[in-house]
């Protein structure tokens, strides 16, 4: 267990130190300058011309004249030994560290707020599915999850609004701050994982109860209750815990489009306009975030297999 | 309707069933995430989604995020949206320069400027505004901003007397007041900066002044300052927000979560307009949908070929059908409203018949009936690009390349990001480059016209290069009485407009959005987007 845990945390590490060298590497190979893109977005607007004259102070005050590869392990050092993310280029009255704790906050309370709806609203209903398997309310909850996966998020999110905000005056459009704010965010991310794990609890729990233990266990004369919480459960949820793991390292990882739509101060929003400014110290401290957050889930998820199933172990 | 009201029906039925049956079934969600439900309490600024009640407070939303409050970079904000600092030159409605924190200036040599300052303006702080401050803070924008530092080629200025600022350039720039109306040299006190010399709030002159700005949220409100100069402000407040998503905007206003927004998609603009409680209005602002010309390319440098180009587009319609109605067809490089522009000048000729006729007599002719036209076996091709940065370029090149195709040229229409853009740009890889440029900036002919047509100008990308024009620019450029300068700027535009190394389309439009209970807006061209002053306010 504990090599295991040895073994994973360094693949984590080594992943972040990857993750964060492609991000870096990959800015630069995208077309366009950085210093004239950084130019755009702060003192000149953004399709204004860039001097050489502007271009030559924000490089060398950026240090943007180094190699690369200098340039990126100057900013990996300060990771390493200071802590330190750098700073911004564009918010140039804040750390990265700063803009990112900021941002890390919403996302947090929106992946949480969509999590739990998938999970109090997709496990229940699949298991109610599968107990119900072909009746006519199966047949509809399957039919909603149908349509719940085939319509893209944002058309979702749009016609949320313009039922919950506008028609029914309920919830404001857009914005961050009261607990409201968070419901229509919340109810279009879920949407679809919460399709997805109907689906996949149905299946699971279909397959769980056609096998022998089950039988046995009605044979004995157990209630089918007591069988459902007690037998069958624990064996169903299995795939239905890795599928949540990787719905919430997604959601952790920010949702752009969403984000965008309900003007959520989280962390995709961060990333796609420090994208657009190429505002590269930020762009590769979210992405270092993201990718730990994203590992860290599914490592839990990974341990908590073992507490669900206790067959498993980790050698 | 019925397939949303379907899916509303799936909505609530699934949100209801699944409280039900979560209620029924205890314990059943128990793993990952037993935090609790969802905490959310960010007290303060969540005004920005209240009612307006009893204050007069106006709730904005901006396209993008407020990225710094600092005039020095982002005087845009700060300077024309926020209220909350002034330059020392204004403008009018026609961009003529006009007085604000200083009440005249002359040129007292070839690099000196002498600006008189008012004697009755204060800071938000209390402090009487004097040359001190205004010293402090053109030495500090032209140090941290170089592209401010570089429109004005700034050297220094001194301290005459308390109201008096001696300004020093390093070489003739007659636009010099012009340039000083650049939001960017708003003016500060130096209260705001903290004890580091770092930039913390802005304490400037302006009718609003500082009351909060949220990092998390990047919601900016800013409260009314009860001394200002000018006049009594009638506004208590402005909440700023940014609702990026244009549809998400739009839904806003609707809803009324928001009193005055700009640019919502353009087809959306009737129907917002039609709603109650609501108006649009359409204004122009200075900036144009022009056609850079890569003169690398050897065709592009026959002046027939590009008044072919010229005479197959069809701007009436391209405003028409593609802006919605919002902007105008180009007359000039300049608008309308624009004192400086030359007024002779008028709409190019939408004339296909005149552009094929060019076209033959440079020799192209379609001998194989595919409708291209050849010379030497070579068909006519123009590759035009353009970027996604704004809606309707995208739209606008596809037109302009159906255009070109009517006339026989096989066009070959690229969109792309903007940085991706410049590169093609850079490496001369294109024939035509639409773009939406900013004229005006610095309200004076004398900001763009160089940058344009110099063949050492910032904008030249194409390499345009004419001695003649060359000449003519450097002689207005230094030219000091203000009459003969003008004489001289519309010479080159028209010469320009003959010549076109650049290719104007349209003037371009924005949408200002507000609700009827705001009152006493005007719009201000000189700015961009929007612009608001101390008389605006908002009823009950």
């Amino acid at each position: 267990m504990h090599y295991y845990l040895i073994k994973r945390f360094g693949f984590l590490v080594l992943t972040i130190i990857a993750a964060s060298a492609l991000a870096y590497f990959m800015l630069h190979a995208v077309p366009g300058e950085t210093a004239e893109n950084v130019a755009r977005h702060t003192i000149v607007g953004i399709e204004d011309d860039v001097s050489e004259l502007v271009k030559a102070e924000i490089s060398s005050k950026y240090n943007l004249n180094d190699p690369i590869w200098v340039q990126y392990t100057n900013w990996l050092s300060g990771l390493i030994f200071h802590g330190d993310l750098g700073s911004s280029y564009v918010y140039k009255d804040t750390s990265v560290m700063t803009l990112i704790s900021l941002a890390l906050g919403p996302t947090i309370i929106l992946a949480i707020a969509s999590m739990l709806i998938v999970i109090v609203v997709g496990i229940p209903l699949g298991m109610y599915c599968a107990v119900h398997e072909n009746r006519p309310s199966d047949l509809i909850v399957r039919g909603a999850t149908i349509l719940s996966i085939s319509f893209p998020s944002f058309w979702l999110a749009l016609m949320l609004i313009l039922v919950f905000s506008l028609t029914l005056d309920l919830l404001p459009v857009a914005g961050y701050g009261t607990p409201a704010n968070i419901v229509l965010p919340a109810v279009a991310l879920a949407l679809h994982p919460t399709a997805v794990v109907i689906r996949i609890v149905r299946t699971s729990m279909l397959e769980t109860l056609g096998q022998q233990y089950i039988t046995f266990a009605i044979a004995k004369g157990l209630s089918f209750g007591h069988i459902l919480w007690n037998h069958a459960i624990k064996n169903a949820l299995i795939p239905v815990l890795t599928l949540l793991g990787v719905y919430f390292g997604n959601l952790l990882a920010g949702t752009v489009i969403i984000e965008n739509i309900f003007a959520w101060p989280g962390i995709g929003n961060l990333l796609i306009s420090s994208v657009d400014a190429r505002d590269i110290p930020v762009v590769t401290s979210c992405i270092v975030v993201i990718v730990a957050m994203f590992l860290i889930v599914n490592f839990v998820v990974d341990l908590s297999y073992h507490f669900i199933d206790p067959r498993i172990r980790y050698e | 309707m019925k397939t949303k009201a379907f899916i509303v029906c799936l909505l609530v039925f699934l949100l209801v069933a699944g409280t039900l049956i979560a209620g029924c079934t205890t314990n059943s969600a128990k793993p990952a995430a037993g935090s609790s439900t969802p905490a959310v309490t960010q007290a303060s600024a969540a005004s920005a989604t209240q009612a307006s009640t009893s204050p007069k407070i106006l709730r904005m939303a901006d396209l993008s995020a407020i990225t710094s409050i600092d005039p020095a970079s982002s005087g845009v904000f700060v300077t024309e949206k926020a209220m909350v600092t002034e330059p020392l030159v204004g403008a009018t409605q026609d961009f003529v320069l006009t007085t604000k924190l200083a009440t005249s200036w002359k040129q007292t040599s070839p690099t000196t400027w002498e600006f008189k300052l008012r004697d009755d303006v204060k800071f938000h702080n209390g402090q009487p505004m004097t040359a001190n401050e205004v010293k402090f803070t053109l030495d500090r924008t032209c140090n941290l901003n170089a592209a401010s530092r570089e429109m004005a080629d700034y050297k220094s200025s001194r301290v005459i007397d308390d109201h008096t600022i001696e300004v020093t350039t390093n070489t003739n720039i007659p636009i010099l007041p012009a340039i000083l109306h650049y939001s960017n040299f708003g003016i500060i006190h130096p209260d705001s900066l903290n004890a580091q010399g770092n930039f913390s709030i802005p304490v400037g002159t302006g009718p609003m002044m500082y009351d909060s700005f949220d990092q998390q949220t990047r919601v900016f409100t800013v409260k009314k300052n009860p001394d200002y100069w000018a006049g009594t402000v009638k506004l208590d407040g402005v909440v700023f927000s940014s609702v990026p998503d244009h549809n998400s905007r739009t839904l806003a206003i609707e809803k009324g979560d928001i009193d005055f927004t700009v640019d919502l998609p353009y087809n959306e603009a009737e129907r917002i307009d039609a709603l109650p409680g609501i108006n649009v209005e359409k204004y122009l602002t200075p900036r144009v949908y022009v056609l850079y010309v890569n003169f690398d390319r050897a065709p592009l440098q026959d002046l027939r070929l590009r008044q072919a180009l010229s005479l197959a587009i069809n701007r009436t319609d391209i405003v028409n059908h593609v802006l919605y109605g919002i902007g105008q067809p180009a007359k000039g490089f300049f608008l309308p409203s624009m004192s400086f522009g030359n007024k002779n000048l008028e709409q190019l000729p939408y004339d296909p018949v005149k552009a094929k006729a060019l076209l033959a007599e440079m020799g192209y002719k379609d001998t194989n009936g595919d409708g291209i036209v050849e010379k030497d076996g070579q068909p006519l091709t123009i590759n035009l690009i353009t970027a996604t940065n704004r809606p309707a370029l995208s739209p606008m090149a596809e037109t302009i390349g159906s255009d070109l195709k009517a006339i026989g040229i096989q066009s070959k229409v690229e969109v792309m990001a903007s940085a991706a853009g410049n590169d093609r740009v850079s490496a001369g890889t294109y024939d035509l480059n639409l773009v939406a440029n900013n004229i005006a900036m610095v309200p004076d002919p004398g900001y763009i016209l160089p940058k344009w047509f110099k063949s050492t100008g910032d904008t030249n990308k194409g390499h345009y290069k004419n001695a003649t024009l060359d000449a003519q620019i450097d002689d207005a450029m230094h030219t000091v009485d203000d009459k003969e300068r003008l004489a001289k700027w519309n010479k080159v535009e028209s010469d320009a407009y003959d010549l076109l190394p650049i290719i104007p389309v349209a003037d371009y439009g924005v949408l200002i959005v507000k609700k009827d209970t705001v009152q006493g807006y005007k719009f201000d061209p000189t700015a961009h987007d929007y612009a608001l002053d101390y008389e605006i306010t908002i009823t009950e």
